[in-house]
């Protein structure tokens, strides 16, 4: 070996033994203090059909639900015609509005007023749905994405949903959009007959959102695009959630510059890279406030949108991976002992219903 | 009598954004950085007033200049700026002129002595500083950049008084001094929450005014010769920082006092040495610091469809503290026919893992970021070390 070579080696040996030493990173544990039994208020209207929710509760601690207030009083307030609609909690900690007297409306401003058990008032400000919204094509395609088990990193098979936008063409300067993706699939149970009837059980229409945690945003301000192209807007396993029939729907929502930013800001909370381009974080303002008290803090947004939407399905069919049966697997039979509880009574499944929703096909 | 002149001229190189290859989301951007330059005079003298009592006093004038080139942005409301308050802007061309600052520095210093092995100091001071330090301590590697004045980033002051007791005991074997400090600064800069330091035109955008005070003591104990040599120092200071509530102007935690990103409240070092011997010494040297504040996530809720971080307000949390332990063995005279020495030596013998930085990233499709920790050596490292002297 050449000594030109060894000196290379130790030369590298050297640096690698040093970058050990320097670059440990690790977990820690850093909880930060406070903030915990503050007001959350979060909901919206839209310019889709009814009905809107409003959720309220109190933070609790980290990776917790809010705990859910009760027996509040909350209307939805149309600030241009001085209409004013109820909502009726559904289930704890979420109340709804039907639509039937106010339905968001293009140009109209809208507001929410809180009046909690203990007397306190609380509002939104008010949000004017602005003239005019994209329109969406969608598409798909299916890869792989990262995920960590502890703090080992696997493969998982993925599906990716795009969209195709013609961007909003109405008299404003300037747009800001942000895209959801909400998903409602079929839940076949284990086809047990009812001893009674004979009858096979009958499916549930399960909802839910396939990539919450994404969240895509795009404003038109300083652009001259009249569309854009292949806007990836969630990823979702493919799991057995796709045995049966898996429906995608896109909404795309013109905002206010307001929740533009509010959520730009949230998405810079959430997904912080751990580089030199992550943003110094800070508690995120939202457009909810104490009536009773100037000085509380209260967290949340109450928006109001100009939503369109796109829809697709899979079927079984088109997903290119082996899907493990879930309720009804050959190889051990329909009365095996080992199948999740959901699988025999699938309406204890959260966001679950045996009504399939009113856009279902009949066929 | 000491008289002086000083010229300083601060630069740095233009920030340049370079796309890696055609598929890159980056577009080409280069962002010039401002340019100044500070011109300054000053005269110090000592005045002996008693043989107990001197005096050292010194007057600087400084002069600041922000020079071209340079594009400057104008805002519709420029105690507010914001991207979408900008109305124009005005290009300035290389070396001309863009905004004057300057000012007047007194100092004071005086010594009262008490006798032969004790005194007083005190000092009064005032500074301008036509270059700030933006420090974006929130990622593994701080984010260091420096600002120099500008049309909208004033010069910052500081006035500093300090006073000081020293005492020497047994023949000055021992040195004693407990000191205090107290600065007052304005036109500190902060970014605002959520700021993009990095990829923009516009930094002024970013940063706000505030107002810094720092305050502490120190005690120091020495012993300067015997068989135990060493010393022992703690200090208690506070550095706080506060972005004063202006009409509908942003500001950081409310507008109240809130800790600099260099607010470490405790400092404590112990070294000693014991010699054995004509050449051998055992020594430690354990050190304690405060961990630097910063922020944390405290809770969280829900933002439409999304899990929603909650962080608390700016740099109340802090990082772990640092605490390091070293020791060391020398034996002198390995060989008896040369001046040698060989040190054992083990540094971080607890092998901590102090942190150099904690930051937050989000591992995976988690729903939120986690916190880790960056340190930089974090494990005991032994070491041998020879010397000779020819």
């Amino acid at each position: 070996m050449k000594p030109r070579t060894i000196y290379r080696l130790v030369g590298k040996g050297i640096i690698f033994s040093l970058l050990v030493l320097i670059n440990c990173k690790d977990p820690i544990n850093l909880p930060g203090e406070g903030s915990i039994g503050i007001l959350v208020i979060d909901g919206k209207v839209t310019t889709q059909p009814g009905p809107y929710y409003v959720r309220l509760g109190y933070t609790v601690g980290l990776s917790q639900k809010p705990s859910p207030i009760l027996l509040a009083t909350v209307f939805l307030v149309d600030d241009d015609t001085g209409l004013t609609e109820q909502y009726l909690e559904s289930e704890p900690g979420v109340y709804s509005v039907p639509g039937s007297t106010i339905q968001g409306t293009a140009g109209h401003s809208y507001h929410v007023a809180v009046t909690l058990p203990n007397g306190k008032s609380y509002a939104s400000k008010s949000e004017k749905i602005p003239d005019a919204t994209g329109i969406d094509v969608s598409s798909y395609d299916f890869g792989t994405r990262s995920d960590f088990i502890g703090e080992t990193e696997v493969q998982k098979n993925v599906i990716n949903i795009y969209t195709d936008t013609q961007l909003p063409a109405g008299e404003n300067d300037s747009y800001y959009l942000r895209w959801n993706v909400s998903e409602t699939y079929v839940f076949e149970q284990t086809p047990i007959p009812n001893p009674l009837t004979g009858g096979i059980p009958r499916p549930c229409y399960v909802d839910g959102y396939s990539d919450p945690q994404r969240i895509t945003l795009f404003t038109t301000q300083n652009q001259e695009l009249q569309s854009l192209k292949h806007t990836l807007v969630a990823q979702r396993d493919l799991d057995y959630t796709f045995l049966a029939r898996h429906y995608f729907t896109i909404y795309l929502s013109s905002t206010t510059l307001e929740s533009y930013k509010y959520f730009k800001n949230v998405n810079e909370l959430i997904n912080r890279s751990g580089s030199i381009f992550d943003t110094p974080p800070a508690p995120i303002i939202g457009n909810v406030y104490s009536v009773t008290d100037s000085e509380e803090k209260v967290f949340g947004y109450f928006e109001a949108t100009n939503t369109s939407l796109t829809r697709f399905f899979t079927l079984r069919g088109n997903i290119p991976v082996s899907l493990a049966p879930y309720c009804n697997d050959p190889s051990v039979g329909i009365y095996w002992p080992g199948y999740p509880k959901e699988c025999h009574f699938c309406l204890g499944l959260s966001n679950s219903s045996d009504v399939p929703p009113n856009w279902w096909p009949t066929d | 009598m000491n008289v002086g002149f000083e010229f300083s001229r601060y630069g740095s190189d233009p920030e340049i954004v370079r796309p890696e290859g055609p598929d890159s989301g980056e577009l080409p951007q280069k962002n010039e950085r401002d340019t100044g330059r500070e011109m300054s005079v000053y005269a110090s003298d000592e005045f002996p007033v008693t043989e107990i009592l001197s005096f050292t006093t010194g007057l600087r004038y400084t002069f600041y200049q922000n020079i071209g080139a340079a594009n400057v942005y104008e805002y519709s409301d420029p105690s507010n700026r914001t991207a979408e308050t900008i109305t124009g802007s005005t290009s300035y061309s290389k070396g001309q002129v863009i905004k004057n600052y300057g000012g007047l520095e007194p100092r004071l210093s005086g010594r009262v002595s008490l006798n032969n092995s004790a005194s007083i100091k005190f000092g009064y001071n005032r500074m301008r500083q036509y270059i700030n330090l933006i420090s974006n301590t929130t990622s593994p590697t701080p984010v260091d950049l420096w600002q120099v004045s500008n049309s909208y980033v004033p010069p910052q002051t500081g006035n500093n008084f300090s006073i000081g007791y020293f005492q020497n005991f047994k023949e000055n074997k021992w040195e004693t001094s407990f000191e205090t400090f107290y600065r007052k600064s304005k036109d500190l800069v902060e970014y605002r929450d959520f700021a993009t330091l990095l990829k923009t035109d516009h930094l002024e955008t970013e940063l706000l005014r505030a107002n810094g005070r720092s305050y502490g003591a120190e005690l120091f104990i020495r012993k300067v010769y015997g068989y135990w040599t060493g010393w022992l120092s703690y200090t208690y200071s506070r550095s706080l920082v506060k972005v004063p509530a202006n009409d509908g102007a942003p500001t950081v935690n409310g507008g109240r006092w809130y800790p600099s990103n260099y607010d470490k409240p405790h400092n404590a070092t112990l070294s000693a040495s014991r010699k054995f011997g004509n050449k051998s010494a055992f020594s430690f040297n354990f050190i304690y610091t405060s961990g630097r504040p910063t922020s944390a996530i405290s809770t969280s809720y829900l933002s439409d469809t999304a899990v929603t971080p909650v962080f608390t307000e700016r740099n109340q949390q802090r990082i772990p503290d640092y605490i390091r332990l070293d020791l060391s063995l020398t034996i002198g005279s390995v060989f008896k026919k040369l001046d040698d020495d060989l040190t054992f030596a083990i540094y971080n013998i607890f092998a901590r893992k102090n942190a150099y930085s904690v930051y937050y990233q989000r591992p995976g499709a988690r729903p939120l970021p986690e916190a880790y920790r960056l340190s930089m050596i974090g494990t005991a490292v032994p070491s041998i070390t020879y010397n000779v002297s020819f």
